[in-house]
């Protein structure tokens, strides 16, 4: 027999004793037996297993209780100093991970950063070239290698003299590099480079020592510029400005510009000089009271300051001046054109320009036209009126003559009859015809009053006549945009006429045609139009042989109506014509015993009237008009008179 | 007609008038004709040198000229009478002469320059002293005519003698 204590006391080994607490429990949770009396942690691990098997009586329980495990130092800290490693461990690795993130970073940037620097070397216009302290080439970039036209690898290695040396300036180089190496030459090197090609470029070298990290030289960097381009446009520039001052200095002008806010003499050309000294006062004399700007702009509170401030351009607008003529105080034997402007001078500040042109000769040469011209005027008024007379007196001694005519006839019919009548008559009759002739003589005293000058027939050149109508009508043909050719032959002779009633007859022709081209090219086509023709030369066919003058013009041409009353007197298509043009011209023509007539042209088609000339012809000998025979003159004025009655 | 002062001559006698100017030309025809002239008249000169054409060449004749007219003019027409040998009397008559045209006119052979208007007893004056010309001028071409002729009766021996005649010898 077993007691319940020694079951638990004997049948279980002491090993598993110490680990667990057995106990059994019998009904009513009585403890019958206990393998030991420590007791166990309240939350200790337990379990109860029931002992049903017959031979003990029934409800006992088994009840297994586990003791907690022992605890001791060694372990405790083992475990902590692995917990401690873990820590570290884990940490190491993120401290590599971030490191490694940096350095990824980092070397992006670098990488970056150095293709920027390559792009940045291959894409400046400097050449670089690095070199070793045995002067051998150690780098070039693209520049370089772009400048010389060698490739990298031909230059690396090589010591100087360098093939992109020029042969005849080695020594020079070798001198210069030597002492640019030294360090004395700070603005650089110029010289020359030989392309590959044999073709050479100007360069400017500067020279840099290479210094190291640690301070040692290791070599020297040297940069090349390109300066061929800016030397060239330098030297371009200065033969622009030689040029320029060429002409300038060569100008018949005076040229001066004079600072507005100081009145001080700028500028000056070669003819200015001359003319007024260096002194501004002729400017300002030439300038007049244009010289001072306030007078000329008036703003709120302006001054000189104010104005040197704006723009050159803005002055122009309101200043420009096409040109005046001046004639200075002082010095009235010449006269100048001035041309004047403001500009903005190279210091910003506002100047006036002057230009001042002599132009004496012009005016003198004009005022010898113009008085020409009135000369030519009052001779052509006196002719006109001579002429007038004359017509007058021929247009009224038709009819006159024809009244007197019958009267007489008249007369003498009834005094065959012995009629009363006709004795009333006769007297009446008598005294009509004479009244008739009365009125004739009055005319002809009064021609004879204002009689026109007989032409002064002299031998006389014809260019010479021909060149002077046309000088004293060009003027007018220049106002009205229109042109005068003139040709004369070459075997003219000298012919016997009166020069300045031939150049009356050629002026008058030469108008007309101005005008009738006037007529049919209006201002806007006036370029487009023929010059008006003045030919002379010999008409052959006639015996003896003739001059012949011809006026032709390319203008509205003579209407029918016209041509067959144009040169009888005071018959004018002109509004404000007298008539007596043509009709001049016709007299004088006749008086030197020659004809003049009048063509119209007509067009290809016949259709359109496309110009007129007009033919003078004269003979070229004129013994009727000789001054032997002006003795017979009183002879046969006088034969009527004197004729039997 | 009583005409006063009738020409007497048994030859055809002509007075030409040639004027641009009708009413001259017919005043004048008027005149003339009144103191018994026979007129023929003209307007231009080419006009009157077209009918001398279809007239006898015998005619005793005169002409009284324009100096200023269309085409031809006065002076043309005496020079081309001249060159074809019509030597007929001219009178020029103008209502505007100039002195220098006058004499160049007289110079070759004008009877007269008359300025118009002018008075009856000076025309008629001068167209009988023209015609006067032209009976002279006739009789002497008439009898040159004759002196020809009868010279041409000679015997080549019988000029010769009368050449000699002629010398004086």
């Amino acid at each position: 027999m077993y007691s319940t204590q020694g079951i638990l006391q004997y049948i279980i080994p002491p090993e598993l004793k110490s680990q667990h607490r057995y106990s059994l429990i019998g009904r009513d949770n009585r403890v019958l037996a206990i393998s030991s009396d420590r007791d166990t942690p309240t939350r200790s691990l337990s379990n109860e297993t029931s002992l049903d098997f017959g031979a003990l009586g029934p409800n006992i329980t088994l009840r297994v209780d586990t003791y907690p495990p022992p605890t001791d130092l060694t372990f405790r800290m083992l475990l902590g100093v692995v917990i401690g490693l873990s820590a570290f461990v884990v940490w190491s690795l993120w401290s590599v991970l971030k490191q490694m993130q940096v350095r990824q970073l980092t070397e992006a940037n670098l990488r970056t950063e150095s293709s920027f620097r390559r792009v940045l070397e291959d894409s400046m216009p400097v050449g670089i070239r690095a070199h070793d302290l045995e002067k051998r080439i150690t780098y070039v970039n693209r520049s370089f290698s772009e400048m010389t036209g060698w490739a990298q690898e031909e230059l690396l290695g090589l010591k100087p003299p360098f093939p992109f040396w020029p042969a005849e300036l080695h020594e020079q180089l070798m001198q210069k590099m030597t002492s640019a190496l030294d360090g004395n030459l700070k603005s650089g090197i110029e010289g020359t480079i030989m392309r590959k090609d044999g073709s050479r470029i100007s360069t400017r070298t500067f020279i840099a020592p290479l210094i190291d990290d640690k301070g040692q030289q290791s070599g020297w960097v040297t940069s090349v510029i390109d300066i061929s381009e800016p030397k060239r446009i330098r030297e371009e520039l200065s033969a622009t400005q030689e040029r320029f001052v060429t002409v300038l200095e060569g100008l018949d002008a005076a040229v001066s510009v004079v600072s507005i806010e100081t009145g001080e003499l700028l500028f000056a050309n070669r003819y200015y000089r001359e003319r007024f000294g260096d002194t501004a006062k002729g400017h300002i004399d030439l300038a007049g009271h244009e010289m001072d700007p306030s007078s000329i702009f008036h703003f709120e509170g302006d001054n000189v300051d104010a104005l040197a401030g704006l723009p050159a351009m803005a002055l122009n607008q309101i200043t420009e001046i096409d040109s005046e003529e001046i004639q200075l105080r002082g010095d009235i034997s010449h006269w100048y054109e001035v041309r004047r402007r403001y500009i903005s001078w190279v210091d910003g500040h506002l100047a006036q320009l002057l230009i001042a042109t002599d132009i004496t000769l012009r005016k003198t040469t004009e005022e010898i036209a113009r008085q020409q011209e009135e000369r030519m005027q009052f001779t052509s008024r006196l002719t006109t009126m001579g002429e007038m007379a004359s017509s007058l007196a021929h247009e009224l001694n038709q009819p006159l003559s024809a009244i007197s005519n019958y009267c007489m006839g008249i007369a003498k019919r009834l005094s065959g009859t012995n009629s009363p009548l006709s004795v009333e008559l006769l007297p009446a009759l008598q005294k009509a015809s004479d009244q008739a002739h009365r009125a004739g003589t009055i005319i002809q005293r009064i021609r004879g009053f204002v009689k026109r000058s007989e032409p002064q027939s002299k031998p006389s050149n014809i260019a010479d006549i021909v060149a002077d109508s046309v000088g004293l009508v060009e003027f007018e043909a220049n106002r009205h945009r229109l042109k005068i050719v003139s040709e004369v032959a070459s075997d003219i002779p000298l012919v016997d006429l009166d020069p300045v009633l031939i150049q009356q007859v050629l002026v008058n022709l030469l108008k007309n045609s101005l005008d009738s081209l006037r007529e049919v090219y209006p201002l806007s086509s006036r370029w487009s139009a023929p010059p008006v023709r003045i030919t002379a030369d010999l008409e052959t066919s006639t015996f003896p042989s003739m001059l012949r003058i011809q006026v032709a013009d390319a203008g509205a041409g003579i209407a029918e109506s016209v041509i067959s009353r144009m040169f009888e007197p005071f018959f004018s298509t002109k509004e404000d014509g007298m008539g007596m043009g043509l009709n001049i011209c016709r007299s004088i023509i006749e008086s030197h015993h020659g004809r003049l007539w009048a063509k119209n042209h007509m067009d290809t088609e016949h259709t359109r009237l496309v110009g007129c000339t007009f033919t003078i012809l004269l003979p070229l000998e004129s013994s009727h008009i000789s001054k032997s025979s002006i003795g017979n003159t009183n002879e046969s004025k006088q034969s009527p008179e004197n004729s039997p009655s | 007609m009583n005409l006063s002062n009738p020409p007497k001559t048994a030859q055809a006698e002509v007075v030409y008038v040639v004027d641009d100017d009708e009413a001259v030309r017919d005043s004048l025809t008027w005149l003339l004709e009144s103191n018994g002239y026979t007129v023929r008249c003209h307007a231009s000169a080419e006009r009157f040198l077209q009918s001398l054409q279809n007239t006898d060449k015998s005619t005793i004749s005169c002409l009284i000229l324009d100096v200023r007219m269309p085409g031809m003019s006065g002076l043309e027409l005496q020079e081309r009478l001249i060159s074809e040998h019509l030597p007929m009397p001219i009178s020029f008559i103008t209502g505007h002469g100039d002195v220098s045209m006058a004499v160049s006119t007289m110079k070759r052979g004008a009877v007269d320059f008359v300025e118009k208007p002018f008075k009856e007893n000076e025309l008629c004056a001068l167209v009988e002293r023209m015609l006067t010309k032209a009976r002279i001028d006739f009789a002497q071409a008439d009898q040159r005519k004759n002196t020809q002729s009868l010279l041409g009766k000679l015997t080549g021996r019988e000029r010769q003698v009368l050449e000699r005649i002629v010398a004086g010898v």
